[in-house]
């Protein structure tokens, strides 16, 4: 408001005034910015999707012609299926341990790599290589690593892990898949991490330094309450994309050993393209969003800023 | 704070090592990469004595990856730059826009995130189909710039909004149009957090795999990630093509982000602020 | 100020970079859209023809090579892609009526690109009036004919079953069994010796219920040899034909039997396909259980090694042993080709008798009909009289109505494989899967 005043010419004197003019200029903005934008993301985006999710209501299966509404008919179906409800299960099991886990790793590897370390810049670089990696490719590249009597078993083995068959025993085939991920995302949890952390002004840490606290104390008072913001990025990017995960788990495992680690996407994908069935398949995509939009709100109801001006 | 004391070195020594566990996988595609595929076979773990190139050379002429190259390159540069451009003229409009329009429809947008891709994959294969853009990388960049627009929306949005409006009304009232407030006072300020969308936006593009693979196979612009799958065969896979081809795929960006590094987390900073 | 400044202009060139580029990229792919333009000229076939088939398919690309040689006019552009997404690739195109002018579809109906389902949607061009249609071996014909049209051409089908180490076999002493104990004996002899028999790939889904449908469809065979044909004329049903429930179940048995013997390598589910090989490659295995088909990867691991091939005994007895064999693949033409003239005439050339008897050459496939001459492949020398005796038979999966009991089959014979799933419960969920569920 004082820049207003100092700023316009031989104003009339009354605020009230000087507030009208600038709304009946509208300083607004016009929508005429977004336009471009709101034309891809209905072209692309939108008008697809919504064209899909009808489908979802059929009992079309993908190639042939006429589809037939069904209601509800596939949603009840998929739900009576035992192998969805496993797949929904690995779903979350991994949206919750890969979010965990590999927020966890980045953000102990950001604390490591902010440091005065001589080596930091070569290894910021080598700990984010695996994520501009496509994901399709990560996937084999585990499917080697972790062939029995391969590379990681016969690491395990100086271990004391005797036959190591990661991917192919039920029990442990979806922590590899895990494992994969995790490994693909630390990095990029780090940046965000380390970029939340260099964004805390160094004086703070210093005094606390010189009053006395030790590294750990400075890190649980300080460091870790200012880091909200990218804590709750963090957490949104890996959980929406964990739930939409298809990619490394198809090069590995392909959802098996038997149902071990199909997901809610890898069923998706057998189900419209394999099993002639795309109407499911597409429903199967309405119920990952729905899960997926469930889960996000909540996290950021739970995580939202309280102290928001 | 700043002395290099025994505790750094332990802490170096330390990350050192966490690193290399990590990057073990990463030491796995070098020594495939080197080695030809009998030796590998015989000997997974073994080290590679001599480089050998074959693999890569092989991976190249028979991937074709100079032309893929190309393509990558050409469909990411061109995706990015839409995206910087029309994401924050956009974001700018949810971000100051006086009425609740605006933040409706950046709830909208940035809900897109959550959509999973196939549900509109067939729908919009047709659309493309029928203005005759299948087998034409404009579809790719076209269909990129939807997918990748929710995250920039979010990220632009958010930043614009922690900027204080007050400059642009002083220009405003000054008689610029919004055009030339957005131009002059907040694009310069956006320079920090496009960094940011730049480098998140360029890496899902160029590692992009079904879409090209849907809309571009068959013709001569084929991306990266593609040619490198084509060496996963139905009867066996080439292993060490596949690791060549992933390792050249992956250098060229991963160079960029040691070149860029500092400045990108800077930006990712900046952008988080607050 | 600004319109001076380094970041403006730099902003400037990149978009006219950019708007050059966009143009460029767009004028050059117009000049050549994808499945070709009426490049059919009077009188020649040319233009553009997309060919898609399954990588690491030798023959074909041979004959893609000499068919480009023929018919220099036509551009031939390949899309090669393993089947983890070539359905879904080529569906979604043929869904818009895009898609390849030729392509690989599997037989029959139990496979979401098998010839009956892609052509009864209506997605492939008839071929019944071509002049190789005709000749056609009739239990070829039932794999790739709907309703009186012909979808695909296939000649030759592909044996089934234990490929291994001629040299290696010999060195430890151990022969080829012929009865089921046998098989048994020579898996245990084979692990006294540190060797596992089959590396058997059941991380990649088929594999893993490869041999317990063999052996199945091998008993089923013994209990009534038309068994099959009485399936796929639709005499019977799945669901309802004892003959198959109870082999099925016997083959299940039979399998575990293997399993407890160790023909196969502890951790077998965490091994794929090619992870197989590459045991065979290390000597670590005697041998695989393949489609001869994928033999050819196989040699380029070790190109110094001899293969043969044997089929799995199911019963005591040696007169029992029946070929089983895989439908090969077949190649199709899009109905809504914009080639359809190089693409019907492709099709034609793979159907030219030499390039018939090729095929069995290269993928070491066999025609359906002994009466077609070809010269036998060494590999194959153990099953040539039971080929000459007609002791032939399909694998099964080309016969089953829907695809989604190939994947069925595929998660409870790997969940068998890990000891947590039973035979009762394979059985009744395949079962079940029949009819659709």
């Amino acid at each position: 408001m004082d820049t207003l005043t100092l700023v316009a010419p031989t104003p009339p004197s009354s605020r009230w005034y000087r507030r009208a003019q600038a709304k009946k200029r509208g300083f607004g903005t016009p929508s005429w910015f977004a336009i471009p934008l709101l034309a891809f993301f209905g072209g692309i985006v939108a008008v697809p999707t919504l064209l899909g999710v009808y489908y979802a209501f059929t009992d079309w299966d993908g190639l042939s012609a006429v589809p037939q509404f069904i209601g509800f008919g596939n949603f009840i179906e998929l739900f009576q299926q035992p192998k969805t409800m496993t797949a929904l299960g690995n779903t979350v099991l991994i949206a919750v341990c890969v979010t965990v886990v590999q927020n966890g790793i980045g953000l102990a590897l950001a604390a490591g790599v902010n440091s005065r370390i001589k080596s930091r810049n070569v290894l910021r670089t080598l700990l984010f290589a695996p994520v501009v990696m496509t994901s399709i490719i990560v996937g084999y590249l585990w499917q080697f690593l972790f062939v029995p009597n391969g590379p990681i078993a016969q690491i395990a083995e100086v271990f004391g892990i005797e036959n190591l068959n990661m991917l192919g025993n039920p029990k442990t085939a979806i922590w590899g898949v895990i494992i994969v991920v995790v490994w693909q995302h630390a990095g990029y949890s780090m940046v965000i991490w380390l970029a939340g952390m260099q964004g805390i002004p160094e004086e703070i840490t210093e005094a606390a330094a010189l009053d006395g606290a030790g590294s750990w104390k400075r890190f649980v008072h300080i460091t870790w309450p200012l880091l909200r913001t990218p804590l709750v990025i963090n957490l949104t990017l890996s959980l929406i994309s964990s739930f939409k995960l298809f990619d490394q788990v198809m090069a590995t495992t392909q959802g098996g050993p038997g149902y071990a680690t199909q997901t809610l996407s890898t069923l998706l994908y057998f189900e419209a393209f394999q099993f002639n069935n795309f109407s499911s398949g597409i429903a199967l995509g309405v119920i990952v969003f729905v899960l997926t939009a469930v889960i996000s709100f909540s996290q950021m109801y739970l995580f939202r800023d309280r102290n928001a001006s | 704070m700043n002395r290099y004391t025994w505790k750094t070195l332990v802490l170096e020594i330390v990350m050192i090592l966490a690193a290399a566990v990590f990057v073990f996988p990463l030491w796995m595609l070098i020594s495939v990469g080197f080695r030809p595929a009998a030796e590998v076979a015989k000997n997974p773990m073994g080290i590679p004595t001599s480089l050998n190139f074959d693999n890569f050379v092989g991976a190249w002429v028979e991937g074709e990856l100079g032309s893929a190259f190309l393509t990558s390159a050409l469909i990411t540069v061109v995706s990015v730059l839409v995206l910087v451009v029309i994401g924050a003229s956009g974001s700018y409009y949810f971000a100051r826009s006086r009425g609740v329009a605006g933040m409706r429809w950046y709830a909208i947008v940035a809900a897109g995130m959550m959509v999973p891709f196939q549900i509109g994959l067939l729908p919009l294969y047709r659309i493309m189909a029928n203005v005759g853009l299948t087998g034409n990388p404009i579809a790719v960049i076209l269909i990129s710039i939807g997918i990748h627009l929710p995250l920039t929306v979010i990220l632009y949005t958010g930043f614009i909004k922690k900027i204080p409006p007050e400059y642009e009304e002083a220009a405003r009232v000054d008689g610029a149009t919004p055009f030339q407030a957005f131009w002059r006072i907040v694009v310069p300020m956006l320079m920090p957090i496009t960094g940011t969308v730049i480098i998140l936006n360029g890496i899902g593009v160029w590692n992009e795999f079904f879409l090209p693979l849907l809309y571009l196979s068959g013709t001569d612009s084929v991306t990266i990630p593609v040619r490198v799958y084509g060496f996963v065969g139905e009867y066996g896979a080439d292993w060490g093509k596949i690791f060549a081809g992933l390792l050249m795929a992956s250098l060229p960006v991963l160079v960029l982000f040691f070149l860029f590094q500092r400045y990108m987390i800077k930006s990712f900073g900046s952008g988080l602020k607050g | 100020m600004f319109r001076k400044s380094r970041t403006y202009r730099a902003l400037v060139g990149a978009a006219a970079c950019a708007a050059l580029a966009v143009s460029a990229i767009g004028c050059s792919s117009d000049a050549e859209p994808s499945g070709g333009d009426a490049g059919s000229s009077s009188g020649g076939i040319g233009g553009e023809l997309t060919i898609a088939f399954l990588s690491g398919d030798v023959f074909l690309q041979k004959m893609i090579d000499e068919f480009d040689a023929e018919y220099p006019d036509v551009t031939i552009r390949d899309v090669q892609a393993t089947s983890n997404t070539y359905q879904a690739q080529i569906r979604s195109q043929l869904d818009a009526g895009q898609g390849p002018d030729v392509m690989h579809i599997w037989t029959g109906s139990g496979n979401a690109m098998a010839a009956k389902i892609v052509g009864g949607a209506g997605k492939l061009a008839d071929l019944s009036d071509r002049d190789w249609a005709a000749k056609m071996d009739p239990a070829a014909n039932a794999l790739v004919a709907l309703d009186g049209k012909v979808y695909g051409h296939t000649a030759v089908q592909n044996p089934y079953g234990f490929v291994y180490n001629e040299a290696l076999m010999d060195e430890l002493g151990l022969a080829v069994p012929e009865t089921f104990s046998a098989l048994l004996d020579t898996c245990q002899e084979a692990r006294d010796k540190d060797k596992v028999l089959i590396a058997l790939g059941a991380q990649t889904g088929y594999l893993a219920y490869a041999i317990p449908t063999q052996l199945a469809n091998s008993i089923a065979w013994t209990k009534d040899p038309e068994y099959l044909n009485k399936l796929a004329a639709g005499d019977e049903t799945w669901t309802d034909s004892a003959v198959w429930k109870d082999s099925l179940t016997e083959g299940l048995e039979l399998y575990e039997q293997m399993i407890d013997a160790g023909c196969f390598p502890d951790n077998v589910t965490g091994y794929s396909d090619d992870a197989a090989k590459q045991m065979v490659a290390a000597e670590d295995a005697l041998g695989t259980y393949i489609i001869i088909n994928g033999l050819p990867t196989l040699q380029e691991l070790t190109p110094d090694t001899t293969f043969k091939f044997a089929t799995l005994p199911a019963t005591e007895s040696p007169d029992d042993l029946v070929l089983t064999s895989n439908p090969g693949s077949a190649m199709a033409v899009n109905a809504n080709s914009k080639n359809m003239d190089a693409a019907l005439a492709f099709i034609d050339f793979l159907a030219l008798p030499e390039h018939e008897a090729e095929l069995a050459e290269e993928n070491y496939g066999l025609p359906y009909t002994t009466s077609t001459p070809v010269e036998f492949p060494d590999v194959l020398s153990n099953v040539q009289g039971l080929y000459d005796e007609g002791k032939t038979l399909l694998f099964p999966t080309a016969h089953w109505p829907n695809p989604e009991v190939k994947q069925t089959i595929i998660a409870e014979c790997q969940n068998l494989l890990v000891g947590a799933q039973d035979i009762a419960g394979v059985v009744d969920a395949v079962q079940a899967s029949f009819a659709g569920e």
